[in-house]
């Protein structure tokens, strides 16, 4: 594999993986602020 | 770099990313992933669960002496308590006076459900003639006065505040002080309560609601705080006890003992559980509805208050 395409191809994951956390991070905060009270402490510890 | 370990960085960055992703999801995202039905999730209570006339439905009747025709009170009120105004119209009112259009209450129902916060605007506002509801908020009574009413407030029956933790939690029960000082972030982590060395994840509901306004009132004008950590404790949040145990169907939590009293239907009537309390028909004292005060005494009388039990609340007693 030439340097290059290893870079590039790092390049890619980071920005996906940014992206993605960043995409689920959101999407539980969209889901805590209305989500029952009763659910959250069920489902959770 | 040669081309295997190249190729090991790269599975071994993806994995980090999964693998961060994945925690995530497992500690934070799941647990707030509603399994309640749809209805439950949009109203926070199932109405067709407690549909008047419906002969599926759990909405309880009582043979009633009182029967109204026309010029019918408009109801509304809070979710915890849909199962009660239910209860009402199921036994005084006639079977045509439901309308259920596209999934609400159409607005020239004789019942409407909008719960504790719209119900509140709606009885200032006139949409709704009596509401049934936990105690106004400083806001809601702010609300009436700035639009020049005066709410008239009936206790109708009784319930139970109560503080709620997951079942695998090994903490039954707390202190009055103890919860107070949780829910101010004096309190951060539950060994100093008994439990395991996990943070305290203090829960909040939204203002207006019936449970954030007994919670202020509970709190006594101290601020509620939350710890950051808490996502990664355990969690204690608080509703009432027949939404708890009748409505919401999470058999994954328990109700807290407090002061050593557990919050059952006993220790509720003989005022025995610290945070026993009312809940009210409020209706505005200029209504000009000719049945309001007649509904209001029918509630309070012998049948309106078995409608209560029937329901699973607790009568004034």
């Amino acid at each position: 594999m030439k340097d290059r395409t290893f870079k590039l191809i790092i390049t890619t994951i980071t920005v996906i993986g940014i992206l993605s956390t960043a995409a689920l991070i959101w999407y539980t905060c969209q889901l805590r602020e209305t989500c029952s009270i009763v659910s959250y402490v069920a489902n959770g510890r | 770099m040669d081309n295997g370990r190249k190729v090991a960085v790269i599975l071994a960055l993806i994995s980090i990313f999964i693998g961060f992703d994945a925690a995530i999801y497992n500690l934070f995202t799941k647990r707030c992933i509603d399994t309640t039905s749809k209805e439950m999730q949009q109203y926070s209570v199932e109405l067709h669960r407690y549909m008047p006339f419906d002969n599926n439905s759990e909405a309880v009747k009582v043979e009633s002496d009182l029967k109204f025709t026309k010029e019918l009170p408009v109801l509304d009120g809070a979710a915890a308590l849909y199962p009660i105004f239910s209860g009402i119209v199921n036994s005084v009112y006639p079977e045509d006076c439901i309308r259920f259009d596209n999934g609400g209450f159409a607005p020239e129902s004789a019942l409407h459900f909008t719960n504790t916060k719209g119900a509140y605007k709606a009885v200032v506002d006139g949409d709704a003639d009596v509401i049934f509801c936990a105690r106004p908020s400083e806001s809601q009574l702010k609300y009436a006065e700035d639009n020049g009413t005066e709410l008239e407030i009936v206790d109708i029956g009784r319930e139970a505040f109560v503080f709620i933790v997951n079942k695998e939690n090994p903490v039954d029960g707390l202190a009055m002080n103890q919860v107070k000082d949780i829910f101010s972030g004096k309190i951060k982590n539950w060994s100093e309560v008994g439990g395991e060395n996990l943070p305290v994840d203090a829960l909040s509901r939204n203002e207006g609601s019936g449970s954030q306004t007994t919670m202020d009132k509970f709190m006594g004008g101290t601020k509620q705080k939350c710890s950051p950590f808490g996502a990664f404790g355990r969690s204690i949040g608080y509703s009432f006890r027949y939404y708890v145990d009748n409505m919401v169907g999470c058999e994954g939590v328990k109700k807290l003992e407090l002061d050593g009293i557990s919050p059952n239907k006993e220790h509720i009537a003989d005022g025995s559980y610290p945070l026993a309390s009312t809940f009210c028909a409020v209706y505005r004292k200029d209504n000009t509805n000719p049945h309001v005060k007649e509904l209001i005494d029918w509630v309070l009388s012998e049948k309106g208050q078995e409608i209560i039990e029937k329901a699973g609340y607790i009568p004034l007693g």
